[in-house]
This record gives C-alpha cells, structure tokens and sequence, in this order.
C-alpha cells in the first residue's frame, strides 16, 4: 500500500474485464494495473508487490491457478480474489486451498466486485 | 503434402473454413493455396479494350483486398505456398479450372449448416462436386476432435471410401471410427449391434485393415438423418461418398455438423 | 454471481431445488429464495415454514466442509417495508429468504432489479403448462420483463446440448458468461444457430455476431457448433431440439427473435418444451 492507496492488478484474458473494472475502481481511489497476458502479470508480480491479485483462472498460455499459487508463495499478505467464467465446485475449493480471499462466477456486477474488493482492503488494513 | 486449395469468401462459412484449415495442417501437413473468383454479371462489365482492361484489373484487385483482409483477420497458423489466385468469371467453372489445372490433392471450401436438405443436394449434386478431379471438404464447423467417422450405409461402396479417403487421411494423424448408418424415424436413435452393418460393414473393416489403418470404434446407428447427423458433431470431420441422389444418406450428410469429406 | 429463485409449494417449484443446489454450489452465488403471497399483514406462516424446508434442503445438498451459507440466527423474518419480510446469513456468501406480498411475476421483476441479479431462476408445471397457482403466465411474464436472464426450469433431467438462439441482436457478455456456466454446470456441448429472415438485410449482421462467437469460444479453446437457420424454420426446430436440449434464447429489444417468439410462442414453447429455457439478456 504505497500512500495509503491500495494497489490492485487485475488479470483476465478477455479485455472488456478490464475495460469494465479499471475505471470503476480507480474512480473510487485504488491504483489498478490489467494484464491480458498471463506471462506479463506474472513478470509485473515479480517486480512489484499488489495488495489485491484479481485473476481469472481460464487463460491461454498461463494457468490461472499457477498464477495465484505463484503470488501467494511470494506475497502471502496479498489478497487473491478468483473470478471465473467456468466454475466449478472443484475450482472453488482449490482456489480456497490455495488461500484466496473469495471467488466469484461470472456474470457479476461491478458493485458486487466493488464490495470483495473493499472487504479484502478492510481485512489488509486491520492488518 | 496435400495440395490443397482453400476458397475464400468474406463470410462466416469461409472464416470457419481459414480456421479449420489451420486445424487439419496439424494432422495432416498442407501445401495451401487460396483462391477467390470475383463474379460479375453481364450489366456490371465496362467498356472494351483497355478501358476494359482496367477495369477488370480493378475488379481482381479488390478480390485480393478481400482475401488478404480475410487472411489478416483471421491471422491463421498456416502458411500459404503461393500468393492467393483471384479471378474473375464464374465461380464454379473458374475453380474447376483451377483444380484442373493445378493438380490439386484437395479441395476445401465453407459450407454453413442448414436445416434445408435440398440446399445441401443443391450443392453436392452442381458441377463443381461433380466434375471436381480431387475430393471436396465442406467445412461446417471447427473442431478439437482428433478422430474421424467413415460415414458406411448400403448405398456406400467400401472400396471407393477405404482408397480415395485414404489418400487424404492415409498420412494423417487422425483416429478412424466407422459410424454405419440405417434410417429409422423414432424419437431417439438408437446404436445396434455390429452384426447389423451387414456385409458393406465387415467389407469395410477388412479394407481399412489391409490399407494398415486401426479402427477404434464402430457405431452401427439406427435413426433419422438429424440425430445421425447430430452423433457426427463429435468428430473432426465424416468421410463419405458423395452421394449421387437425394438419399437418406444424403440427408444425413446434410444435417451433420462436422465437416464431410466427400469422396468418389 | 447474484441468484433470485422464485418458489412456491408446489411439485415444479420442490423438483428444481437439486438444480439450484448445484448451480448456487458451483457458482458460489449469493443466493435469494423469493415467496409472494396475497396478504400484506404478516407473512403467511406456511409459506415461512416452506421456504426454510427449502432452504434446508437445499444445505444438504452440500458436504458440511463445502457449505458456502451460514445458518439464520432465528427463524422469524423481519420486517422490511410493507408487505416485505425478509431474513438472511452471512457465511462465505450470503443466503436470504424474503417474503412479499402481491403478484408472484411482478415481486418477481422488482425484487431481481432491487438485488441487482444475475439470473432468475424458477420452475414450471409438466404437461399442463406453465401457469402458477393463482396466476397466469407467470414464467413467460417474468422472461419478458425482468432485468437480467431467466432460467425456467421445466424437467430436472441432465442435458448434454445447450441451444443458443442468435440473431442479428447485440449480445452481451454478461449473457455470454451465463451460457458459459450452464455449458460448465451441465457438461455440455453448445450450439448456436443463427435466425435470419429468408428475404432481409440483416444476413451479413446475423454472420457478423456469429464470427464474433466463434472467435470468442475458439479463443477459449471451446468447441461451438454453428448452425444457420431460415426464421420459418426456428419454430419446429425448436420445438424438436427442446426435447433434449437447454434452449437460450437472446432476447435484446431490437430481437428478431422477441418478434418470432411472440408472447404465445414462448409461453407454447415453455409449454412444450420437455427441457430448460434460459432467456438472455
């Protein structure tokens, strides 16, 4: 969290994902950074520590459970939130296995992100 | 290498068809060419001489637009083995003449499913399926199946499958099922037993056996063309003979939604 | 992913819960369960006492480690506004029942537009159509009017095929995804036909959508069968598909598909239809 504002990356193969959250969130004062590519989230993660990992988990290339595994060995602080057009009992538990903060089928509406997204900010903050 | 010559329109079927091609280079290595005929009725042509010439020279022009804008948008994992060949003039005799005359292993072109049987027949039985020197492949959809049907029913002469499919697919890295086909219209297809495929069936079985090919399953199915035609979405596309009437055979080529290879 | 299911005593209402269980345990939805009743005085005691039957059978559906919903604190609804009772619990996602009084298509619409949901999902009679007790039309009102899609449920059997209608309409990505679920949920395969009318413009629209479809599942690596039909030819084919198949029809404003399902249509359709109907917006 670096000025008291919340860092947040998003990851989801389907631009319009992004194009639909980015703004919205930043409108109410996060930094966002999207990535289409798995490969190019992966690479800003190593670079740089978020406070928030939004991510799909079907991608091309990239397997989205690879990638919330390999940000939550690094970072283990940082809250994942799985959001998926493909769900499954079984991807749920696993991406609870793996310690996400909550996870969630698409369709949603902005606000219902809005709201995972705050409640994963209030429990960084609470430390 | 197959020869192959690929039809492009700017259209659904033919942006099916660039895909599925790229999708079949995988099993079966392609040398692919394109090709587009620029159709022009009597009203449209301009002038003669050179005025004419231009024109056309226009004309073909915007043809190769197409095809290349269709080729970039669709940015396909295939190369070409040549520039794409676009012509002016009728569409069926041009690209009889191209599969003529360049020797073609293969021909591919889009073909939308529909629930119209006689569009279908309409099409198999024009002068292009007709007249073609090489087996045809209607794409009507794309794929990830990694097998292949033999589409076998009495009307279907085993030797003419088993060589001139085996020709196309022999090489390929493709599975074979035989799915043998007997109409009957009941409410749910039913799948019988494999002594009812009769003797085309055990022809058939032995044939693919001598041309070295396994056979990892064989469907003897009883029902009407739609729900037959449905059981085939499951492969990367169904090989028959191109059937010379309206049969029910026919029929079930129509409604199937794979790709059929048809073969004579 | 937000879920309104409308419920009521009877069979067609009981026979879907396993499907909501499934969908809600899949989807990790938030999960309302609606109840209209006539009167405004209190809520009718019965409907109460079959909505937490509800709720607990929907619970058991779940392995008690995969119980994504809390248990209610008590078993009185509170009181919300006039005619509106409601109790809820909050576990890992949230579960609420809610009681309102008036028309079941009418509470319907305007509780899924309050709650922002995703999908509206209820049932519908066998053979003798799809009319709720009381109330006319109640599922082909509420396909019509409500602001997200509507998932009607007519026989709980396991479909392999989802049919998705298409026209020239725009469509969405929220009803992409909802038809990515269901094709998730039930392991199934996907069609999509394209309506055109024999004699119109809208041909090179039509083709337009479905390349757009066919791009966005092959991206996926989802295998789509595409299929294109005259619009004389949807009605019958529709009817035939229904049998064994999740029927999804787009239904935008500029929908040629609305003009051919006329209201009778559908309502015909959901009459006859032996499978699921989902409405997309």
């Amino acid at each position: 969290m670096s000025n008291g504002q919340t860092s947040i990356l998003i990851l989801d193969d389907e631009p319009i994902v992004s194009k639909r959250l980015k703004p919205s969130l930043e409108k109410k004062g996060y930094e966002v950074e999207t990535f289409t590519k798995g490969a190019d989230a992966l690479q800003r993660v190593r670079e740089r520590h978020f406070d928030i990992v939004v991510t799909d988990l079907k991608m091309e290339g990239v397997d989205g459970m690879q990638f919330l595994s390999e940000v939550k060995e690094k970072y283990p602080d940082t809250e994942v939130i799985v959001i998926t057009g493909f769900a499954t009992m079984a991807t749920a538990k696993e991406s609870f296995n793996k310690g996400v903060f909550d996870f969630l089928a698409k369709p949603f509406k902005l606000g219902e992100i809005a709201e995972v997204i705050a409640k994963a900010e209030a429990k960084i903050k609470k430390g | 290498m197959l020869k192959t010559l690929l039809y492009i329109n700017e259209d659904l079927a033919s942006s099916i068809a660039l895909r599925y091609t790229a999708y079949l280079n995988k099993f079966s290595p392609l040398s692919l060419y394109v090709t587009h005929v620029v159709e022009q009725t009597e009203k449209e042509q301009a002038g003669t001489g050179l005025v004419k010439r231009a024109w056309e020279d226009g004309i073909v022009s915007s043809g190769e637009q197409l095809v290349n804008r269709m080729l970039r948008t669709e940015n396909i994992d295939c190369p070409l083995a040549g520039r794409p060949k676009v012509v002016m003039g009728k569409r069926e005799d041009e690209t009889i003449y191209e599969l003529r005359s360049g020797g073609y292993d293969l021909y591919i072109e889009g073909y939308l499913n529909t629930a119209d049987p006689d569009q279908f027949y309409a099409v198999v039985s024009s002068e292009l399926y007709s007249k073609s020197p090489c087996p045809i492949l209607m794409v009507k959809n794309l794929s990830i199946s990694k097998k292949c049907a033999l589409l076998c029913a009495s009307s279907v002469d085993p030797a003419v499958l088993v060589e001139k499919s085996m020709k196309i697919l022999g090489d390929s890295t493709f599975k074979f099922d035989i799915v043998y086909f007997k109409f009957k219209d009941a409410e749910q297809m039913q799948i019988l037993g494999k002594g009812d495929g009769g003797s085309n069936l055990q022809e058939l079985e032995s044939l693919l056996d001598k041309a070295g090919k396994s056979v990892d399953n064989v469907s003897v199915l009883a029902g009407n063309p739609e729900q037959v035609g449905d059981f085939l979405k499951q492969y990367a596309l169904a090989v028959s003979t191109l059937p010379s009437r309206k049969s029910m055979r026919m029929q079930v080529l129509a409604n199937s939604l794979a790709p059929v290879l048809l073969v004579r | 992913m937000k879920i309104l299911v409308t419920l009521d005593a009877k069979n067609y209402s009981k026979n879907i819960l396993k499907d909501v269980a499934r969908l809600a345990g899949n989807t990790l939805a938030d999960v309302v369960f609606l109840g209209v009743q006539d009167d405004t005085a209190s809520p009718r005691q019965s409907l109460v006492n079959t909505l937490l039957k509800y709720q607990k059978d929907i619970y058991s559906y779940f392995s008690p480690d995969d119980l994504p919903y809390a248990e209610f604190s008590s078993d009185r609804l509170e009181e919300k506004g006039k005619g509106d009772w409601t109790i809820s619990a909050k576990g890992m996602k949230e579960f609420t029942l809610r009681i309102k009084s008036g028309s079941v298509a009418k509470q319907t619409i305007a509780v899924a537009e309050e709650m922002n949901c995703d999908l509206a999902v209820l049932g519908c009679g066998g053979k003798a159509g799809c009319e709720w007790d009381g109330e006319m039309n109640v599922p082909l009102r509420i396909a019509k009017d409500a602001p997200c899609s509507v998932l009607v449920i007519k026989q709980t059997k396991k479909t392999n095929q989802i049919v998705s209608i298409l026209d020239h309409s725009v469509v969405s990505q929220d009803s992409l995804e909802m038809i990515n679920q269901l094709v998730t949920l039930n392991e199934a395969g996907l069609k999509i036909v394209g309506v055109q009318k024999k004699k119109d413009g809208h041909k090179a629209e039509v083709e337009k959508r479905m390349v757009e479809l066919l791009r966005y599942y092959n991206d996926l690596e989802i295998n789509v069968w595409v299929k294109l039909l005259n619009s004389e030819e949807v009605k019958p084919y529709v009817t035939n598909i229904s049998r064994e198949s999740i029927v999804a029809l787009w239904m935008g404003k500029e929908s040629l598909i609305k003009l051919l399902f006329s209201q009778s249509m559908v309502d015909k359709l959901l009459e006859t239809t032996q499978s699921s109907l989902l409405i997309l917006r």
